[in-house]
């Protein structure tokens, strides 16, 4: 009920005081009529709101500040009629990414500021069923459409606005509460947040990139290696890798005359971003397929001296999640460069900080941005030789 | 009943076997002959508490007396280190190190049952459990397993209060006693072994002369899996390659670090890669000795309690006669006599016969003891109040000693876990038929039709109890006897559900297995507790109509524990929770820590 006197309160208090401005507008301009000088250039006017749409585009300096004076400037031109309202909101939307505020609560308010406060109120139940000036009211429906596109979630702010402008029946604002009910639902769905506005830093973009995949083992550990720290190594850029103990184990148990493989580039997307990372591999292990008496309970083996709650005891290693079907993954990275040479150097650095075995093994470099390429590393001058080579 | 005394080595008819239950039961079945048929009955004989000789005692108690005084002298309360040759001297003076040791090393070749005795004595000085680690680990490795030369070598003077042992078994990472690190290898020559590695956490660790230190020699593999053998080595304290690492801490522990320490090949005990044999039967009278402690610092807890209480009574506010004092201290005193009743009846279970595997009984010892303990120190400061703000208080000093039976090597909750699983292994072998026609219920269509007949009952926790356990116990205990039946049969219940449910994947069920221990335990010491009562009542002790009533008390406890836990073990883990802590933790575990956000966080 509450709501209700406020609202027809407010669209009163509206119309009259947009009949005060017509009136006193109207008187302004019949006194003007008199001149033909200012009749031009109420000509001039009219013609300028409607050609608006270009405006967007013509601006040079394109941010926050510009667009926000660019509503400004239209709803200063023509206070009385704003003409062209729904036509300016739709070229506004269009042209938001290029300001960049396309996530920008502010700008969509200030958009929807542009619309009349009372005008479009219903006034009897007919009006609300037959979408009383639907234009307007598709209008701000596409405008939520787009926010909600952007991942902008609307506030209490927006509610009072809408409901100003459209009354409470009005579908915007029952899309406005349907937004409301599933954007905070959405909102922290994601198992690997980040922050918002993300960092435009493609060196933090690469942590969050490399933090999400190793996360398949909560024991993994994210180090930041500097390629300089290496001796002989062109590149000087950051390398994100990330290594779990069982990752360690796995990789020292690695036959020595066996291969390891260094691939990618992968594409990992973080929020729009993609970031290039890749994996150091090794050759599937055979799977042991264990084949126990699942009813058999009279052999229950039970450590002696136990310090901790024990487990059962597997006739096989129990496989970890690095041991794929399509081989066993040692390691993973993402380098400032992604060059072979950065990639080498985190070889190293992984050698250096408790993977001795690296130094024996051969790598072998399949890399798939540009030709492929194969680099045996026997030793690391070798290995520098034919880097060179190729 | 179908077991009678038909065991060769008693030597007393009444006392004898073990098994607390069915599956414990089962246990006996495997020893004993000529018994096919009938195999999920209670042993009765477990009712027949178990005593010692009229002599035995009398001597006992001659010199339990003098020790007692000795314990309480002024400089031996002062003296705060297990290092003071003086204080073990004068030990040693009346024989108490070494207790088990043979009349030829001068030892007094006490049975368990008088060691334990002797050891609650000596758990009255605070330096308890430098004393208990001293004998019960160190010393008994030589009693046990150590060759003539050894014994003369170390042992005797160890007994002379000349030397201290300390048992190197722990390290920083060891989950299970198989994944210890330090390594032994034999040199070139073969008149040595070289010792690698790092033990953590070992009592009497700076002061001890002797180390026993336990090692991987060798490991073989079968298949894919790797089985460590392990050996015994006497580490002399100043042999090359030896550092130490003090631990803060009131008891006195160290880290000690070995690299390269040559050990000759006479200084291992027992056999090469035979020390696991050594280790499981040691622990579970170490684990019994745990017991003995308990008792002395719960005792004590107990009388300075009452005597605090009577104190701070007066005229105005008689203390001692409400309801909130009675309460409390009334169930203390329940669960001191429940401790006291496992102990010894544990005792004169591995007495009565030789080789007895007691296991089971000893950690179920050591959880309830250790539980218990704490329980009581919990309730003293509860009832003593701001006064134990002080670090020095008593309260706080026990219950800081309490804190240590809880993790002292094997923590209660493993252990635990330990008591249910080898529960569940004797059972296993007997129930394995009947879990296999249970887990292929369409393949045994009749007989799973016949068992949800015969089995109404149990559903309905009404199970029926025609064990006739009463008729083994004084006739006041017919209460109690109904309730420990009804509880064994819970158990049977309990346990051919879990079988039928997980199979042999119940090792990793740990929530389930906890549930089952304490049912497990329960169930022990109840039997302890009527068992006892029913003794002390026949035969007249004092205070015997006491017992009976402490005896009565602790079973209608217990009888709800078993209850609800057989209960929650039946309706599953969904019911339960389990299911919703695996969940919960899996997501701790992946933000690694606690995760919601502050309850003042806004998403809006």
């Amino acid at each position: 009920m509450f709501y209700r006197k406020l609202i027809r309160y407010t669209s009163i208090l509206y119309k009259y005081k947009n009949s005060s401005n017509y009136y006193t507008v109207t008187n302004f301009v019949r006194s003007l009529h008199s001149s033909l000088v200012n009749y031009e250039e109420k000509n001039d006017r009219e013609y300028g709101a409607l050609v608006h749409r270009n405006a967007f585009q013509e601006v040079d300096n394109k941010n926050k500040n510009t667009y926000l004076e660019m509503v400004k400037i239209f709803i200063n031109r023509d206070n009385v009629y704003r003409r062209g309202h729904v036509e300016f909101i739709y070229s506004a939307l269009k042209n938001m990414e290029e300001f960049g505020v396309q996530k920008d609560l502010e700008v969509y308010k200030a958009l929807i500021d542009v619309l009349p406060k009372g005008k479009f109120i219903p006034t009897n139940m007919f009006q609300v069923e037959f979408m009383h000036y639907p234009k307007q009211q598709q209008c701000i429906i596409d405008l939520l459409e787009q926010m909600e596109e952007n991942g902008v979630m609307p506030d209490y702010d927006m509610e009072d606005m809408l409901v100003n402008i459209f009354g409470n029946k009005a579908f915007p604002l029952r899309r406005y509460w349907r937004m409301m009910y599933w954007m905070p639902k959405f909102k922290n769905l994601s198992p690997w947040p980040v922050p918002d506005p993300i960092p435009k830093d493609t060196f933090e973009l690469a942590k969050y990139a490399i933090e999400r995949i190793s996360s398949a083992d909560v024991n993994s550990v994210v180090t930041v290696y500097q390629s300089a720290d290496i001796k002989d190594s062109i590149d000087d850029t950051w390398i994100v890798s990330a290594q779990s103990n069982s990752q360690v184990r796995l990789l020292s148990e690695h036959n020595v005359d066996e291969p390891v493989y260094v691939e990618g580039s992968f594409k990992v997307w973080i929020k729009g971003h993609p970031i290039n990372y890749f994996i150091l591999r090794g050759e599937p292990k055979p799977i042991v397929d264990e084949d126990i008496d699942q009813d058999d309970v009279s052999h229950i083996e039970i450590p002696l001296f136990n310090l901790k709650p024990p487990v059962r005891k597997h006739l096989k290693i129990i496989r970890s999640v690095h041991e794929q079907e399509d081989g066993v993954i040692y390691s993973l990275c993402a380098t400032g460069t992604s060059s072979k040479d950065s990639l080498l150097s985190w070889v190293r650095h992984l050698e250096k900080h408790g993977n001795p075995n690296l130094g024996k093994v051969p790598i072998v470099f399949t890399l798939r941005s540009g030709t492929k390429e194969v680099v045996n590393a026997e030793s690391e001058e070798e290995e520098r030789s034919q880097l060179e080579e190729k | 009943m179908l077991i009678k005394n038909t065991y060769s080595t008693s030597t007393q008819p009444a006392i004898k076997n073990t098994g607390e239950s069915d599956e414990q039961q089962l246990k006996d079945f495997e020893t004993l002959t000529n018994i096919t048929k009938k195999i999920r009955v209670f042993d009765t004989d477990i009712l027949t508490y178990p005593q010692l000789e009229k002599e035995d005692v009398d001597n006992l108690e001659q010199h339990i007396t003098p020790l007692e005084n000795l314990v309480k002298q002024k400089h031996m309360v002062d003296c705060d280190t297990l290092s003071d040759k003086n204080f073990r001297q004068n030990l040693s003076d009346y024989k108490a190190i070494g207790l088990q040791a043979s009349q030829f090393l001068d030892g007094r070749e006490c049975n368990v049952t008088e060691s334990n005795r002797f050891l609650e004595i000596l758990s009255q000085h605070k330096l308890r459990d430098n004393i208990i680690h001293n004998e019960q680990l160190g010393v008994q490795v030589l009693v046990k397993f150590a060759n003539d030369q050894q014994k003369k070598k170390y042992l005797h003077r160890i007994m002379k209060g000349e030397l201290l042992t300390a048992f190197c078994l722990t390290e920083a990472v060891l989950s299970k006693i198989n994944s210890i690190q330090t390594k032994g290898t034999l040199s070139d020559d073969k008149k040595t072994w070289i010792l690698n590695g790092e033990k953590s956490c070992i009592i009497n660790g700076i002061s001890a002369d002797v180390l026993i230190v336990v090692a991987l020699t060798e490991i073989v593999s079968k298949d894919i899996i790797k089985e460590p053998k392990l050996t015994a080595f006497i580490v002399e304290k100043d042999s090359p390659g030896i550092y130490y690492k003090k631990i803060d801490s009131s008891v006195e522990v160290a880290d000690i670090t070995f690299s390269d320490t040559p050990v000759p090949v006479e200084n291992i005990i027992g056999e090469v890669n035979k020390a696991e044999g050594i280790i499981t039967s040691i622990v579970p009278e170490f684990r019994l000795s745990t017991g003995s402690a308990c008792i002395t610092l719960t005792k004590k807890i107990i009388n300075n309690l009452a005597k605090n209480i009577l104190q701070s009574s007066n005229d105005i506010n008689v203390l001692f006669k409400t309801d909130a004092i009675r309460g409390k201290i009334g169930e203390v005193a329940t669960d001191l006599y429940a401790m006291e009743s496992a102990v010894y009846l544990t005792s004169g279970l591995i007495d009565s016969y030789e080789n007895q595997d007691c296991a089971l009984e000893s950690a179920i010892v050591k959880v309830f003891c250790a539980e218990k303990c704490m329980d009581s120190s919990l309730i003293s400061l509860d009832l003593l109040g701001a006064q134990t703000i002080s670090d020095s208080h008593w309260a706080v000093e026990s219950h800081k000693e309490a804190l240590r039976y809880w993790t002292l090597y094997e923590t209660n909750d493993s252990l635990k876990i330990i008591v249910a699983l080898l529960g569940l292994q004797y059972a296993g072998t007997k129930l394995n038929e009947t879990v296999k026609k249970l887990r292929n219920p369409l393949f045994y269509a009749t007989y799973i039709l016949k068992r949800m007949w015969s089995n109404r009952r149990n559903i309905a926790d009404n199970p029926k109890l025609d064990l006739e356990l009463a008729e083994y116990l004084h006739p006041s205990m017919y209460m109690a006897a109904q309730q420990l039946e009804y509880c064994v049969k819970r158990l049977q219940f309990a346990t051919e559900m879990l079988f039928a449910r997980c199979g042999p994947n119940i090792v990793n069920q740990h929530m389930d297995l906890r549930r089952l221990a304490e049912c497990i335990i329960d169930i022990y010491v109840m039997s302890a507790c009527v068992g006892r009562a029913s003794r002390a009542y026949c035969i007249g002790l004092q205070h015997g109509d006491y017992e009976m009533l402490m005896a009565t008390t602790f079973c209608i406890k217990a009888v709800e524990r078993v209850k609800d836990n057989v209960h929650k073990i039946y309706v599953g883990e969904v019911n339960t929770n389990d299911v919703n802590y695996r969940t919960i933790t899996k997501r701790v575990f992946k933000h690694k820590g606690y995760f919601p956000k502050h309850p003042l966080t806004r998403n809006f």
